[in-house]
């Protein structure tokens, strides 16, 4: 029974890494692709422009 | 031909009458009582096929034998039901809550817990059953609340209990409504359960999305490669919906493709129950076994919410982590249920999507563990 303790041990660890590891990139498609900005009403007023360029440069 | 080959009454055996029994129990639950028809109903009228005498559809040549060779003992089937499941699955909810997958991996502990028992009961300690390791894992995947991935994991270590693995996972998908709430009652408070959390009003963009599939193929794939073809297979169904310009082939993932297969692989299954190999104590074990299997991920999910609950300062309801493991959507629906019989005002739907549709990842993972570490064990 000792080694299925270890493929339990294993086997859980692989799931656990493995997941951690998706969360982690979750986190960064989070980060660096955020939800595009609904089409700007005030698309000719000073500054909305610039904000808008600064996120497509994080995509 | 034969004088005993003209009339099959002559040839049937109570085995075979308990097996015919059996198809028409599960055609009943199907039509009557609407429990699981998609999968009851073909299952059970592939069970009476298999189980006519002198029918001859599982000899070989006939047309369950087929079925199964073409489609099962190949790994066919499963692979094209996970493009139809991923089409059909919105990550949406998991996106939004990165956090809720570590419930879904939680709840893997009811494969590896159940594995544990079984090889302790066969060849690994008391020997009361003819469970070999392999055995061992395949019943222990019933766990993963997943068909496809009970099919592929048990077909793929070749498991002699690979039909009654596959009947006993699809069973106790459709009783989850029945085996969950009890577990989850017991495992938490009336204040815990009661516990509102807020819904989310943070979105994922579309470019997330359409990458994320791609994403968890490598990141899954790289890390346990024998996972890939059935992550592959739900990645590429969740891409074709995604995409955004490939509607056409996604509702085709999700109609045509889907609901053939599921036909097939219904009747196939159904056909892999015949009586010699299935009326066995090993089989009564193995549906027994299919029980502990869903009530150990059930509990190692809540136990994993009950300590997110603690650590985050009471803001998640530890009820969602009964839906880490995979049967989707059933249990996301029975934490929305349980939740709701406690606070009226308690929608916890989109939290337990998250941790549904992670525990859908999970189990993938964990099948895919367990194959690539059962030649270093057994």
């Amino acid at each position: 029974m000792l080694k299925a303790t270890w493929f339990v041990l294993a086997g859980m660890g692989i799931v656990f890494a493995t997941l951690s590891l998706l969360v982690l990139m979750m986190s960064a498609l989070n980060r660096w692709l955020p939800p595009e900005q609904a089409p700007a009403r005030d698309e000719g007023q000073p500054g909305t422009r610039g904000a808008r360029t600064t996120r497509a440069g994080h995509a | 031909m034969p004088e005993g080959e003209l009339l099959g009454v002559f040839a049937l055996t109570w085995q075979a009458a308990v097996m015919l029994g059996l198809g028409g129990l599960l055609i009943y639950l199907g039509i009557a009582r609407q429990v699981e028809p998609v999968l009851l109903v073909p299952i059970g009228m592939g069970i009476i096929l298999a189980n006519i005498p002198l029918g001859g559809l599982t000899e070989a040549g006939g047309f369950l034998a087929v079925l199964k060779k073409a489609g099962i003992d190949t790994e066919l089937f499963p692979l094209l039901i996970f493009i139809g499941v991923g089409a059909m699955i919105d990550f949406g909810s998991l996106l939004e809550r990165p956090y809720t997958v570590f419930l879904g991996a939680a709840a893997q502990f009811g494969i590896f817990g159940t594995f544990f028992l079984a090889y302790f009961l066969g060849d690994g300690g008391l020997r009361l059953f003819d469970f070999s390791f392999k055995d061992a894992v395949s019943i222990g995947i019933i766990g993963s609340a997943d068909g496809p991935t009970s099919i592929y994991v048990a077909t793929t270590l070749g498991s002699k209990y690979a039909a009654s693995i596959v009947v006993a996972a699809y069973s106790y998908m459709a009783l989850v409504p029945i085996i969950q709430p009890p577990i989850m009652r017991a495992l938490t408070t009336e204040a815990e359960r009661r516990l509102a959390m807020p819904a989310r009003t943070k979105k994922v963009s579309r470019r997330t999305r359409v990458v994320f599939p791609i994403v968890t193929v490598l990141v899954v794939g790289l890390i346990a490669p024998k996972a890939t073809p059935l992550i592959g297979t739900l990645m590429f169904g969740n891409l074709l919906r995604e995409a955004g310009v490939l509607e056409r082939l996604s509702q085709a993932a999700q109609n045509e493709m889907a609901n053939i297969v599921t036909i097939l692989l219904g009747l196939t299954v159904g056909g892999m129950m015949e009586a010699r190999d299935f009326l066995r104590p090993e089989t009564i074990m193995i549906y027994i076994m299919g029980v502990v299997a869903f009530a150990a991920g059930t509990a190692a999910g809540l136990l994993l919410g009950k300590l997110m609950y603690v650590a985050s300062g009471k803001r998640i309801n530890p009820l969602i982590g009964a839906a880490g493991i995979s049967a989707f959507p059933m249990c996301a629906r029975v934490v929305q249920k349980v939740g709701l019989e406690a606070n009226p005002h308690n929608h916890l739907l989109m939290h337990a999507a998250g941790a549904n549709t992670a525990g859908q990842i999970a189990s993938v993972v964990a099948g895919g563990a367990a194959l690539v570490l059962v030649p270093f064990f057994a």
